[in-house]
């Protein structure tokens, strides 16, 4: 079983939604952040002011930002590591690849992700 | 408000004039003065505090050959500034990246440097940063730093100051924030440090994964003078901001037994 599952990033999205920071800095760039864990892929889409989960299948017309890596990679995230994404990211603990513009554009986006998967996953 | 030049350079400090020893207070990466806003009338009771802005930081002049990029050039402003004052011995407290410019200022002028005092500092880095760290960093340093800082504090601290602490990092002009990093990046004194014969203290917040308390503790097994090492319990990369009592109780117990040495310090 993977570490990331889609029920998981429903809940994660969710609380993305309501998430202050996220709202701030979504509200003018648009990009895509594709999140890979093992053979599996889901993808945050920022467009409009709004971030959605979405399926892979979705066409990408923006700049894409990549974060990967296999379970056991992610799970310390899951389990509410401190620093979370943004400490992965300086660990090398996952793969950050992609449009770097986007993705530092995006950063605290970024973080907040990893932050809200942290809580989905204490909720579940 | 009180301003010196240093080598052409207009640097902002702040002088809690007293006969006391003089303890020079040196703020992080992308900080400031505003960074000891706790401790300051602390630490005056015992001591002449004396704060600056690195340049480039807080008040404090940009260079006209652009931002600092190398500890030991802040480690000779800070040193010219002392001098300047005409302060010949005195203990630094360095914080972060400033716990390395304690360290050359210790390597540079022992006979000046009664205490360097290492605020989650080290004489070395944990080797997170590389190249395209940088390169990606520079794209916008500004929130890539202000997300770093809000990391960097300890899950147990009050979310209104970690929102402190995220308010200094964005007052940071972003060249001199990457190339602050890019300084502390480079900075490996290990071979050095066994010359050090001068006290080092290591205050280190436990929850600090960004410079972890072994890189700290380590530092002061290094070198060949008296060393102390103080870990402060729930405290994150910022303990003098995060958990000030505790931060002051740590301070308080690293320099019992100086009374002597800082006596010899007293101003005339």
């Amino acid at each position: 079983m993977t570490a990331l599952n889609t029920d998981l990033l429903k809940r994660a999205e969710a609380i993305l939604r309501r998430d202050p920071i996220v709202a701030e800095n979504v509200r003018w760039h648009d990009a895509s952040i594709t999140l890979i864990c093992d053979a599996k892929r889901w993808t945050f889409e920022v467009r409009e002011g709004r971030i959605t989960l979405e399926s892979d299948e979705h066409p990408r017309e923006q700049p894409e930002i990549l974060i990967r890596g296999r379970s056991e990679d992610w799970r310390p995230l899951l389990k509410g590591m401190q620093g979370g994404l943004h400490r992965a990211f300086r660990h090398k603990l996952l793969a950050f690849e992609g449009d770097a513009v986007a993705m530092l554009t995006l950063w605290k986006t970024v973080w907040r992700v990893g932050e809200s998967i942290s809580l989905a996953s204490k909720e579940e | 408000m009180p301003y010196t030049n240093v080598d052409g350079v207009r640097l902002y400090y702040e002088d809690l004039f007293s006969e006391a020893p003089p303890l020079l207070l040196i703020h992080g990466a992308a900080q400031d003065t505003l960074s000891w806003r706790f401790n300051t009338e602390y630490l005056s009771r015992a001591f002449r505090v004396l704060v600056i802005d690195l340049p480039g930081h807080g008040k404090s002049q940009l260079p006209s050959g652009g931002a600092v990029d190398d500890l030991e050039t802040y480690a000779v402003y800070a040193e010219r500034f002392m001098s300047g004052l005409g302060i010949s011995r005195y203990l630094v407290m360095g914080h972060s990246m400033a716990g390395g410019i304690a360290m050359h200022l210790a390597l540079r002028h022992p006979e000046r440097i009664v205490a360097a005092i290492l605020v989650d500092g080290a004489c070395y880095t944990s080797d997170t940063y590389g190249e395209e760290t940088f390169e990606l960093v520079s794209i916008n340093p500004t929130d890539w730093f202000e997300v770093n800082f809000r990391t960097i504090c300890s899950p147990q601290t009050a979310q209104e100051r970690v929102e402190e602490i995220a308010f200094d990092v964005r007052r940071c002009a972003p060249e001199v924030a990457i190339n602050d990093i890019r300084a502390y990046a480079a900075l490996d004194l290990r071979d050095r440090a066994p010359d050090i014969r001068t006290l080092v203290v290591a205050l280190h917040g436990e929850h600090d994964w960004s410079i972890p308390p072994e890189l700290g503790k380590k530092t002061t097994e290094l070198v060949a003078g008296p060393s102390r090492f103080v870990p402060i319990k729930g405290a994150g990369h910022f303990p003098h901001t995060e958990t000030p009592e505790s931060f002051h109780r740590a301070f308080q117990e690293a320099l019992d037994g100086l009374g002597a040495e800082l006596e010899a310090v007293r101003q005339p």
